[in-house]
């Protein structure tokens, strides 16, 4: 190794360490996303309708003493002992209600403009656990006769969602051990030899001095050169993310007699579900009124009360005239997300997916509120053994004329029944006069009533098709 | 004489006839463009009841409109008359026929 790759390789190292590799901020695996058009989103997703009844608003109660303070409570007592001398005509004004709501207030009842509750339904069609449905936006459009007041829905819902915590330890140890030898031995040696020999060259035979010189010098070095360099770098990172998303829940929106509804999801939620809205909706263009009857004062204590101090009560109501059903246009657009690799994980992170997006092709036809949800239920009374159940006919005053006698409840129809079979003769001998106000009650062909025909009475519903 | 009467759409699949409007002509009934909530009429269905066409009533009260349709029965005026008013206007009918 060169000595110059040393730094880049703890750069380079460090740099590593440092890298920021939580999955599960990711939404998904891919690279690149592009979302796929498809002609026809209703093999992925699934969207019906349809309408329930809204529950019914807390009954009115009326308050008694005992809503009151103390000090109330004092004054009421006070002022009741005032008009009621006896103890037991005090006791009884105490106990009754302090506020009802006057019954004669209501004199028509509008059925025209009502508020039902739509249940959209979403379907995710896919079999693979890992496919869900992104976001979605559903559209109703409703018959051109009734038109859409309002939506409980139209303020939009944001929801914000904890992911979890993303906790982040990274912990590196670096350590390079470098130990560089370097040796040089050089090793330089001289021999020198020199011999000087001195030869006595006269006469043959010389003998001279012999001079020999061994000069030897080694020269030895040896380096050891070494960088035992050793970094021991130990680091420990802990990042802890708190991982939140804001979201559309729901947002509803009304534009040209249409309803919209817009949904969005979260990471590893599916919108498989239902969506509700409560809408208000009337229409003015086809309406009948009917005139409906109540009485009051049928009992007095545990007898029953004489058919002239009976009262009646008119009632006018309004609801549709249809004969069809609330037809509603259904389309809708969503996102599928489908994954097409890796969808074993139970984490998104990881998956390779394909965005689908697409509508309908169609719109799809439902039926939203059938025609019998548009009709109160009102009761009539007829006589056991007609067929064709027509009911008994009653004589209003006020209308100037005979109309059938229909009731707004089972119960005002069934107390009106005890009522009238138990005074079946005193009604038959007075013409079926009831009240003083010149109601009477007839047989359904308009003949007076008798007491054979009171005692066959049984109570219908109206109109039943 | 034939009678004609106005029936209310949503009314027109009941198992009788209610009438909130009743004429000896069909110019009389299509002129009348009033009804009123509470005054009707019941008359039992006949196979031999025509439907003449379509017209739009006012209720006198709330002013509100509503869809109705013309039919001819087969019934005769008289007859009608004594169901629309009853054992009274029959008796009534009756000493009418005998003054003539």
């Amino acid at each position: 190794m060169r000595y110059s790759l040393i730094p880049f390789t703890i750069i380079f190292t460090l740099i590593a360490g440092c890298n920021y590799s939580g999955k599960l901020t990711k939404r998904y695996y891919n690279k690149r996303l592009e979302p796929k058009p498809i002609d026809n989103i209703t093999t992925h997703v699934d969207v019906n309708a349809y309408v329930i009844e809204k529950e019914a608003p807390p009954s009115f109660k009326p308050k008694t003493i005992f809503d009151l303070t103390e000090k109330g409570q004092q004054e009421v007592i006070r002022q009741a002992g005032i008009n009621d001398t006896t103890n037991d005509k005090l006791m009884s004004s105490l106990s009754l209600p302090l506020s009802s709501k006057p019954s004669n207030e209501i004199d028509f009842i509008d059925y025209t403009k009502v508020e039902k509750r739509i249940i959209v339904t979403l379907q995710n069609l896919s079999h693979m656990p890992a496919d869900r449905i992104g976001k979605v936006k559903v559209e109703l459009k409703i018959d051109p006769e009734f038109k859409i007041l309002s939506c409980n829905r139209l303020t939009t819902e944001y929801q914000s969602i904890d992911l979890g915590k993303l906790n982040y330890s990274n912990s590196n140890q670096f350590e390079i051990s470098g130990n560089l030898t370097g040796g040089v031995t050089g090793t330089s040696g001289t021999t020198d030899l020199s011999e000087t020999t001195n030869s006595n060259k006269v006469g043959d035979a010389s003998t001279g001095s012999k001079n020999n010189r061994t000069d030897s010098r080694t020269t030895g070095t040896t380096a050891t050169r070494g960088i035992a360099g050793k970094f021991n770098a130990s680091r420990s990172f802990t990042e802890e993310v708190l991982l939140k998303q804001r979201i559309v829940n729901l947002n509803a929106s009304i534009s040209n007699n249409t309803l919209t509804l817009f949904q969005e999801s979260i990471s590893g939620i599916d919108l498989s579900g239902n969506i509700l809205a409560d809408i208000i909706f009337e229409s003015k263009v086809d309406t009948r009124v009917e005139r409906v009857y109540s009485f009051s004062g049928l009992m007095k204590g545990s007898s029953f009360e004489e058919p002239k101090d009976v009262k009646v009560k008119e009632t006018l109501i309004a609801y549709f005239n249809f004969t069809k059903d609330i037809n509603a246009e259904l389309c809708y657009e969503a996102d599928f997300r489908q994954v097409d690799k890796r969808h074993r994980t139970i984490t998104e992170s990881d998956d390779k997916i394909n965005l689908l997006y697409g509508k309908t092709s169609q719109p799809k036809k439902i039926i939203l509120i059938s025609k019998d949800q548009l009709r109160p239920k009102l009761w009539i009374l007829f006589v056991t053994g007609d067929n064709n159940k027509i009911p008994l006919q009653f004589l209003s005053p006020a209308a100037g004329g005979k109309g059938q006698l229909i009731f707004n409840s089972y119960t005002d129809a069934r107390n009106f029944v005890t009522w009238l079979k138990a005074n079946a003769a005193k009604i038959a001998n007075a013409e079926g006069k009831i009240g003083t106000s010149g109601h009477a009650i007839f047989k359904s062909d308009n003949r007076n009533i008798d007491a054979n025909t009171i005692n066959r009475i049984e109570i219908g519903v109206y109109e039943e098709n | 004489m034939a009678t004609y009467i106005t029936v209310l759409n949503s009314s027109v699949n009941n198992r009788y006839w209610k009438a909130v409007q009743v004429a000896e002509s069909l110019q009389a009934i299509l002129n009348n463009r009033y009804y009123t909530a509470g005054v009707s009429t019941s008359f039992p269905k006949k196979e031999g009841d025509i439907f003449v066409q379509d017209k739009q009533v006012t209720e006198t009260s709330t002013q509100l409109t509503a869809n109705a349709k013309v039919f001819k029965l087969d019934m005769q005026t008289s007859d009608a008359m004594k169901i629309m008013s009853g054992k009274a206007s029959a008796n009534l009918i009756k000493k009418m026929k005998n003054l003539k």
